[in-house]
């Protein structure tokens, strides 16, 4: 059975995806669900504070400690906020 | 160089090792001996040793040598930089300040790597470093060198705006040699990031 989304998970989706392209300044054609922390030549420790900021401004959260030590991927930073109520 | 800026310039470095530098997140504490035992543990993690090419554990005997003659000098100032709940999370160093002000040179760079996810503690402390020898000390180039192969150090040096200027070798390991100017100089949007956290944290505490 084909997965559906509703147009807000998609919107979720392509607002996390932006957050992630411009704090790592990724190109548009990147792979987000491959990104991972210190692996993706641009995510580095300075990235990560700047994608933990955009992260909060798009989706109005504020993450944890925990959940900011936690954010090491694409998929992971969907579970995080998962954790806020929002779904992708 | 006139006799009157070398004393400037050692009158302004016992100024500095006076009175700590207050940041957003943390603050730049002049080094003393009392931060010996944090710092020697974060000199002799395996990162720490492997990047700044220590040849053999740090020690508490080693070290007030060193904290001997750095008191007698007057081109260098050290900080423990602190969180604001006194936690120290590593240290950095601002030395070989030239009399005549035309450079000096930022290192001793060592960080808690597990606390160095939780805020943008480096960003800070570089920056800060960076606005006193710009901004208090008029000092006209900053020179730090990293090894070849410590991509964080090059990827903040390149954000700040150093550019590459050499290379040398200590012991046989590769190091780039970076140099910065006032106008290369791009703290706008790191300082951004260090704001937004300040504002963050100030949310949660």
């Amino acid at each position: 059975m084909p997965t559906v989304t509703s147009p807000a998970q998609t919107d979720a989706l392509t607002r996390l995806r932006d957050a992630f392209t411009a704090a790592l300044e990724l190109a548009p054609d990147a792979d987000h669900e491959t990104l991972a922390y210190r692996e993706t030549p641009t995510w580095d420790s300075v990235a990560h504070m700047q994608l933990i900021v955009a992260i909060e401004g798009v989706f109005d959260v504020m993450l944890e400690t925990e959940d900011v030590l936690a954010l090491s991927s694409f998929p992971e930073a969907r579970n995080i906020l998962g954790k806020h109520g929002i779904t992708f | 160089m006139s006799g009157t800026s070398a004393l400037a310039v050692a009158d302004q470095v016992l100024t500095l090792r006076a009175q700590p530098v207050v940041g957003a997140l943390i603050d730049l504490v002049p080094y003393a001996p009392l931060h010996h035992e944090t710092i020697i543990g974060l000199r002799n993690t395996e990162r720490a040793s492997y990047f700044l090419h220590q040849p053999e554990p740090l020690t508490v005997e080693k070290q007030s040598r060193w904290f001997a003659g750095y008191q007698d000098r007057r081109d260098d100032v050290q900080w423990a930089i602190t969180r604001k709940d006194g936690v120290v999370v590593g240290a950095t160093a601002l030395y070989g300040i030239a009399d005549d002000r035309s450079r000096a040179e930022k290192g001793r760079l060592v960080i808690d790597e597990a606390r160095a996810r939780e805020a943008p503690y480096t960003l800070e402390a570089e920056l800060l470093l960076l606005n006193i020898a710009f901004v208090s000390l008029g000092i006209a180039r900053i020179e730090t060198c990293v090894r070849d192969d410590n991509g964080v150090m090059q990827s903040i040096n390149a954000r700040l705006g150093f550019v590459r200027s050499g290379q040398h070798d200590i012991r046989g390991v590769a190091y780039f040699d970076y140099s910065l100017t006032l106008n290369h100089y791009q703290p706008t949007a790191l300082q951004a990031t260090v704001d937004a956290w300040a504002r963050r944290s100030s949310r949660t505490s």
